[in-house]
């Protein structure tokens, strides 16, 4: 008896297609924002380089150095703030002697200054 | 063979590449939709199953370990999806013996069929499946739009290879009585 060559898997294969339905056009978009909605990017968060105790600290270091500066200062026959200022110019003087003859010296130190002012300055805006 | 297999995809979704992600849920979001479509009859359920089949499958990317197809996990989870959405029992395991034998031929329904119109072909197909149960009208869609094999649809289903080819042949036998009914009815209609 022949065979028929009727091909049954190939007409219910063509057959359930063609009542396949489509989901809506903004299926993947719901499936992308459903994800991002479980899974958001990390926010930013900034952290100082220094922290709020180590600038106080920095502070009370600075205050005391000049307090030091201006106690070792010789005495003068100047008026009363003259008196105060002009160890504190010596000193500044004294500082940047080192630094004009090494500019890259100066360069490094500058940035430094630039960058914890910086920190100081997001942070502040942070906290606001 | 596939030149934009999935398994590129995959591993590159897994390294975050979300445009990769969005490629594969592109590539599979009709099929996911149509599985979930079988086991939940209504459109609005079936979309939001599919949907929530993708993120499952997105967050538990890492853990694919690339040992069964891409598609074959997917369609396991919007199995799994489906049947807690609709809360009814997983697939039974069944006496095989007790199957009738009898083959059935869709050689003369596919004669009548070809002479009905695409809309009306897809009324009497969409009637014949609704009349199979969920988890056959589910296996068969597996089985021939999606071309997995026994094997695969017993991994997705976890029955026995034995229990979906009996399932397969009770939805064959559901489906060609109940097309059969159908087309006779058109004939009579049309006389």
């Amino acid at each position: 008896m022949e065979k028929s060559s009727f091909d049954e898997k190939r007409f219910l294969k063509k057959m359930l297609e063609e009542s396949a339905l489509e989901p809506g056009n903004d299926f993947l978009s719901k499936v992308t924002q459903r994800i991002k909605k479980k899974n958001p990017l990390p926010e930013y968060l900034y952290k100082p380089v220094i922290s709020f105790k180590a600038w106080i600290l920095m502070s009370f270091g600075f205050v005391l150095l000049i307090a030091f500066v201006v106690s070792q200062a010789p005495e003068t026959k100047a008026g009363p703030l003259n008196e105060y200022l002009t160890p504190v110019f010596s000193a500044v003087q004294n500082l940047q002697l080192p630094l004009s003859v090494n500019p890259f010296v100066a360069v490094i130190l500058f940035s430094i200054s630039l960058l914890l002012l910086l920190d100081f300055y997001i942070k502040q805006k942070q906290k606001g | 063979m596939n030149l934009l297999n999935d398994e590129t995809f995959v591993i590159k979704a897994k390294a975050g590449d979300e445009t990769a992600y969005a490629f594969l849920v592109n590539r599979y979001k009709s099929q996911a939709f149509n599985l979930a479509y079988r086991i939940l009859r209504n459109r609005e359920d079936a979309e939001e199953v599919a949907q929530d089949a993708f993120i499952k499958v997105y967050e538990k990317l890492h853990q694919f370990r690339s040992e069964s197809k891409f598609s074959t996990w997917l369609y396991r989870i919007v199995y799994n999806t489906s049947i807690s959405k609709t809360r009814i029992k997983k697939l039974d395991y069944i006496e095989i013996q007790n199957e009738d034998g009898e083959e059935v031929n869709f050689e003369a329904v596919s004669y009548d069929f070809d002479r009905l119109a695409a809309a009306e072909r897809k009324i009497y197909i969409s009637k014949s499946l609704e009349s199979l149960p969920e988890d056959e009208s589910f296996i068969i869609s597996l089985y021939y739009m999606e071309d997995c094999s026994t094997e695969e649809i017993a991994d997705i289903t976890s029955l026995s290879i034995s229990n979906v080819k009996v399932k397969l042949f009770r939805a064959r036998k559901k489906l060609h009585t109940e097309l059969t009914l159908l087309l006779k009815n058109e004939v009579k209609t049309l006389l």
